[in-house]
């Protein structure tokens, strides 16, 4: 090919005009039942993912009996009252759905992807692990045991044990100190029984979501099948308990759990926001620019500059109630209170030394110009409506999310940044052969040695 | 009940090579306004010199380091500044660079990558050399010593394959040859294997094909080609008496690793064996599972894949006892299954179930801009044919349960198989 067009490579190329983002048109629709649907075309390949939103989460579980909603999920496969364990695991696997569940604090989301040749059958699947759940008490002791096998593997992974301690040095006594699925002596607590309770008091259709994204039918007979499917599911939902958010966290609090190893898994957590904190917008941002990007100023500093690491990133859990606002990293383990005083002075710096108009670009184009990628694929739209759902956004969400985005400036993000990041009142979880490192941690703080379980320990 | 998914899958594919031998190939695709700008050079692990292991990936991670035009943080800074995401991989055969950005920022990726392949010497410096080794050494820690059971793969490599044998040692490579890797070698690699006469450029998603293939050669056109990049050709091995061994973690809990040879990506019985995992292994009613964790409790968990390799192929069963359970037991209720599956005891159903199940993951392989373009990249790299990506859905719809019995009986077989217990360090009781 001659006559090529010369080109300036010293300029960054001028880019085109920004493509109009096509998001998803809603169509939704309530069956007769009370079921709450949102049905989305999308895409051109023969597929569909499916997502099942019931508004209750982990938070509903009584304390001695954390994990009855992840329990209760689990079981919904293992056996109806139709079919067996076996018969039931056999029929989704001959359609050959990709069924996946997620307990968090605020949902249960029940997620069947599947060919859409299979559609009816595929519904016909999550109707009926649904509304008929067996719940026999032989599958669900297997079940608990092998929850117990999970929590005891859990064990043997730092990273594991990091994130398990910081939410119970964050949170106390309030709900989110305890993990999703429970604990051994709270899983050790659940029976069939309750689980069943658990299932008629909240899998009910008329607070349920049914997502459908892909290729799936018009409104007109995409509802009359579904109420064909669905209809036999009946009931009313209860209201969800109610939650206080956490209190604050009253000062520094570091926690060393000796593991010898060659790296050291670092966890530096806040309190954060709830979803529905008006800072939402600001705080995003202000995340990207401290650890949410790659170009981020805790991995730049500590894997760029530094290299003790192989990655470092910050992130906030916006929940109902405030979550937490955390950084994370494993670094070698030479390097560990090295990387605990780089993230602290990172977290002041937010305060000190604000957001340059640079970083505030990058961080609003990161997260305004990347929404056509994340709206590409059926299973990556029905994700973003899931969280929709949960948090009753409005369906136009996305569409001025990039407004609100524009919208925030450098003040707004030095105003969350006075607000969140206090690291005088941090949680520092550190989880890595502590009897090197203890002494100079002691450097930032009074330090608690905790064993893997989070019990207090000696050296 | 219905049966198989007829939604056969097939793309456009546009070709064209450069003069200078970069083979372009595009796939329009308007349904989302991104694209995907995928770079696949055909160089990976197996092509490592002895005593370097690790340096084709220590080398991918330099590519991220800047080049003559590009400052040295940014093809991230970029990339996320156009709301894009990038990444690279590498992997026993190549190595690849993608990006997926919005549309309208398609230059911006021809821009970063044929700076990179054509411009990337002066800007590589001792210290990011360091930096970067720095960086890798940590993520050998992380994703692998301090794992758990994160040795295993590695030392199974070492058993399975003979003494100077392409795939003997896993991509992120030994601690010690990361430190030996000089700048000098740097540069050789990258003159040697880092030219457009040994790469693909793939861009699928809202283009013109005219414009991108235009632009291809405006970009990549005057970058030289390479003084012919010696290709590897990893052996099969040959049948020879099992090889068993035994290492000890910082675990609780004993796991089998049950590796076989297994035939590589685009030959006869690749699918077979591919789907016959699925039959083994993917969903609670196929074989391993239902037994293992189901029936008889004794695992807690077991999966079954073979991985796509340009050379002889690689499959691994895995298994986790439960507490209490012997790891010999496990391996023995496996190998009872494989000699089941050889036997030909298998259903006509669950044969066409286990093909319904990979045809679903297949569909997402193929699903989006980035993942479409690394299954074309990887079809050209490997085999020269980028239109064989269409065939991939009839070449699995058309497993049977005949061709899953013979692909055991060649290739799930004492002689060519590895065993590896990985065993507790010190018993600490299995309790939570």
């Amino acid at each position: 090919m001659a006559e090529r067009a010369m080109i300036d490579r010293n300029q960054r190329p001028a880019p085109g005009p920004v493509p109009k983002i096509s998001l998803p048109s809603f169509q939704r629709f309530r069956l007769g039942n009370g079921l709450n649907v949102v049905a989305i075309q999308h895409d051109d390949l023969p597929q569909v993912s499916s997502r099942l939103v019931l508004p209750y989460g982990a938070v509903e579980d009584a304390r001695d009996r954390a994990g009855t909603m992840l329990m209760t999920a689990r079981a919904l496969t293992e056996g109806t009252r139709e079919r067996s364990a076996g018969e039931v695991a056999e029929w989704l696997d001959f359609l050959g759905g990709r069924f996946s569940l997620e307990v968090n604090y605020d949902a249960t989301v029940l997620s069947l992807h599947f060919l859409s040749r299979v559609f009816d059958s595929a519904l016909d699947f999550v109707a009926e692990i649904v509304a008929e759940p067996a719940f026999e008490p032989k599958e669900v002791e297997r079940l608990r045991d092998e929850r117990l096998d999970e929590i005891a593997r859990g064990q043997d992974e730092p990273r594991i044990i990091a994130d398990l301690r910081l939410k119970e040095a964050a949170f106390g006594d309030h709900p989110y100190a305890m993990r999703t699925g429970g604990v051994e002596e709270t899983v050790r607590n659940i029976d069939s029984e309750t689980l069943r309770e658990a299932h008629s008091r909240y899998y009910r259709p008329s607070r349920a979501t049914l997502i459908l994204v892909g290729d799936v039918p018009e409104a007109v007979e995409l509802s009359e099948r579904l109420e064909a499917t669905f209809g036999g599911w009946q009931g009313d939902a209860t209201d969800a308990g109610s939650l206080a958010d956490p209190g604050p966290i009253d000062g520094r609090r570091l926690w060393a759990v000796q593991r010898p190893g060659p790296q050291s898994e670092i966890r530096v957590g806040l309190l954060g926001i709830a979803r529905s904190d008006p800072d939402y917008t600001a705080v995003s941002i202000m995340n990207a620019i401290l650890g949410g990007l790659f170009s981020s100023r805790i991995n730049l500093n500590l894997r760029e500059d530094k290299g003790w690491t192989y990655g470092a990133s910050s992130r906030f859990d916006a929940r109902k109630r405030r979550g937490p606002l955390y950084a994370a990293t494993a670094v070698d383990a030479t390097h560990t209170v090295g990387a605990v005083r780089e993230i602290v002075k990172e977290m002041e710096r937010m305060k000190s030394d604000p957001a340059s108009d640079d970083e505030l670009k990058l961080a609003k184009n990161a997260l305004t110009l990347s929404l056509p990628r994340l709206f590409e694929t059926p299973s990556q739209v029905s994700r973003r409506v899931r969280q929709q759902v949960i948090y009753d956004l409005p369906d136009d969400f996305w569409e001025t999310f990039p407004d609100e985005v524009r919208a925030v400036d450098r003040a707004d993000v030095r105003r969350v940044a006075d607000r969140l990041l206090s690291t005088d009142r941090a949680v520092i979880v550190v989880v890595g052969p502590a009897a090197d490192f203890r002494a100079e941690l002691e450097e930032l703080g009074r330090v608690e040695v905790r064993d893997a379980h989070g019990r207090p320990a000696d050296l | 009940m219905e049966t198989r998914a007829k939604g056969v899958v097939q793309f456009e594919l546009k070709e064209r090579i450069l003069d200078n031998g970069l083979r372009v190939i595009v796939q329009e695709d308007d349904t989302t306004p991104v694209v995907s700008v995928h770079v696949m050079y055909h160089v990976g692990s197996k092509h490592e010199q002895p005593g370097r292991t690790g340096f084709a990936h220590l080398f991918e991670h330099l590519m991220f380091q800047g080049s003559e035009h590009v400052v040295d943080d940014g093809h991230f800074r970029y990339i996320q500044d156009a709301g894009g995401t990038l990444n690279g991989s590498t992997w026993f055969d190549r190595t690849n660079y993608f990006e997926t950005l919005p549309a309208n920022e398609l230059e911006l990726g021809l821009w970063l990558e044929s700076d990179r392949m054509g411009f990337f010497e002066s800007a590589i410096t001792q210290e990011k050399l360091d930096n970067q080794r720095d960086v890798v050494k940590n993520e050998r820690r992380q994703s692998y010593e301090n794992r758990p059971y994160g040795l295993a793969v590695e030392t199974v490599l070492r058993l399975a394959y003979p003494k100077g044998h392409p795939y003997r040692h896993p991509t992120i490579g030994f601690m010690e040859d990361l430190d030996s890797a000089s700048l000098e070698e740097v540069r050789e690699f990258f003159r040697t294997y880092y030219a457009p006469d040994n790469a693909v450029l793939v861009l699928v998603g809202d283009l013109e094909a005219e414009r991108g293939f235009e632009l291809a050669d405006r970009y990549f056109g005057e970058i030289p080609p390479g003084p012919g990049s010696p290709q590897v050709k990893a052996p099969t091995v040959p049948p020879r008496a099992e090889v068993r061994d035994v290492i000890y973690d910082n675990v609780q809990f004993p796991r089998v690793y049950i590796f076989h040879h297994a035939p590589a990506f685009g030959q006869a019985g690749f699918e077979a064996a591919d789907v016959l995992g699925y039959l083994l292994s993917e969903g609670k009613s196929s074989r391993l599972h239902r037994k293992l964790v189901y029936e008889k409790r004794l695992a807690q968990d077991v999966t079954a894949q073979v991985w796509p390799t340009e050379d002889c192929g690689l499959s691994f069963v895995v298994a986790t006892a439960r507490p209490g359970v012997a790891v010999e037991t496990i391996e023995s209720e496996i190998l009872e299954t494989l000699a089941e599956v050889s036997a030909g005891d298998l259903t006509e159903h669950e044969a066409e179930g286990s093909v319904n199940r990979a045809l679903r993951e297949l569909v997402k392989l193929i699903d989006g801009v980035q993942n479409r373009s690394d299954a074309i990249a990887s079809a050209a790299t490997f085999l020269e044919r980028p239109e064989y990506v269409n065939e991939l859905f009839s070449r699995v719809e058309a497993v049977t349960l005949e061709s899953m019995v013979e692909v055991a009986n060649e290739w799930l077989v004492p002689e060519r198989r590895t065993t590896l217990y990985v065993l507790p360090e010190k018993s600490t009781g299995g309790g939570g």
